[in-house]
């Protein structure tokens, strides 16, 4: 094999560029997708929902969300009547590919999300009642720790 | 000199292994608007429940799918959002999971008679009790479906299916028709749904529907990404 690359450089250089061209956009892939899961995990503070481009009030039952390295997540309701109850905080799973974030307790619905290294946005759509799209954004913004007073 | 050979051939099968597939998943995923349904190549008429259907198919393996057919249920209140999985196999399948119900409902040892469940009404008269009785009589679960598919681009899908005619109406693929259904009292919360009721008068009709095979043709419009 040695010696055949050394007799035969270009047709050897051109396979490696045949696979290289074939190989790297999928790694390219999930390189984005460890990248953007990296980012996801950490603790996060709910800032801002809006339904159809208009700002509601935040949704109450994830009013902090952690994410953990290990697919697992923990919506945290802070409002005064949940917290420290043991219905304050939902654990869940998770999982992330191609931009596309599913929290277990949300599916069918999967969030499309734009990471940043301090901010989360999280965009689904659902039906309404009448057969038109709903879209829901939620804001995160990260924080060091889940303020749990 | 076989090594050579190998190395040789290496593009050839690369590069036949990297085909062009014709039905990329990326053209799946989005909101289709139900444009016609055919059964054997003709045309069905639809009810206006059922010609709202829309399938959001997310690229998540999720699709989610809106029809009217049930809404009428609840006081007006009833479901209208479904969803199941799906996903692309050998280029050329498209698999879809949905709500089916199996007909497993019983007759009679001795008089072949559709066995019902009756309850006494208001008027202390005995009647049909048509939840209790519809429960006994199909079984509900969900599983996919293969469609082959015909066409898949940016903005129309249109998709086969060869199946029985039971398995196809008594079943969400995808908007049923409301005649078909009937309004199960339960908790709120609960599935509040099921195929039809079963008598003398229609047992054998919908028996044959479970044997005869039909092929559908669903065509959809992309309304949106």
């Amino acid at each position: 094999m040695k010696k055949y690359v050394k007799k035969h450089p270009l047709p050897t250089f051109f396979l490696l560029s045949l696979l290289a061209i074939f190989l790297l956009p999928a790694c390219a892939e999930n390189d984005a997708d460890a990248e953007a899961i990296a980012l996801l995990v950490g603790n996060w503070e709910h800032t801002e929902r809006s339904i159809d481009n208009v700002v509601v009030a935040k949704d109450s039952t994830r009013l902090f969300m952690h994410i953990d390295i290990n697919q697992i997540c923990e919506l945290h309701n802070k409002t005064a009547a949940a917290a420290n109850t043991v219905n304050s905080i939902k654990r869940s799973g998770w999982s992330y590919a191609a931009g596309v974030l599913n929290i277990a307790v949300d599916l069918p619905a999967s969030w499309v999300t734009k990471i940043e290294s301090d901010k989360l946005s999280m965009e689904r759509r659902d039906f309404s009642k009448t057969g038109t799209l709903i879209t829901t954004v939620l804001k995160y913004e990260r924080r060091n720790a889940i303020d749990n007073n | 000199m076989n090594r050579k050979l190998y190395l040789l051939l290496l593009p050839l099968l690369m590069l036949a292994a990297c085909e062009d597939v014709q039905f990329p998943e990326s053209n799946m995923t989005g909101l289709w608007q139900q444009v016609e349904v055919t059964e054997d190549d003709v045309v069905m008429n639809l009810k206006p429940e059922q010609s709202s259907l829309q399938l959001l198919i997310e690229s998540n393996g999720v699709f989610r799918y809106f029809h009217e057919s049930f809404a009428r249920y609840n006081g007006g209140n009833g479901p209208t959002s479904f969803y199941g999985s799906w996903n692309i196999t050998d280029d050329r399948w498209v698999n879809f999971t949905t709500e089916k119900w199996q007909l497993v409902a019983a007759l009679s040892n001795d008089s072949g008679k559709v066995i019902l469940t009756r309850k006494m009404n208001a008027q202390n008269i005995s009647v049909i009790d048509t939840t209790a009785t519809v429960q006994k009589q199909w079984t509900r679960y969900h599983i996919p479906s293969r469609f082959t598919i015909l066409k898949l681009t940016e903005d129309e899908m249109e998709i086969r299916l060869r199946t029985f005619v039971g398995e196809k109406k008594y079943a969400l693929l995808f908007a049923p028709d409301p005649d078909d259904f009937v309004e199960l009292i339960v908790a709120p919360g609960r599935i509040n749904y099921a195929p039809k009721l079963l008598t003398d008068n229609n047992y054998w009709e919908v028996f044959n529907e479970f044997r005869t095979i039909k092929t559908y043709r669903y065509k959809f419009r992309k309304i949106s990404n």
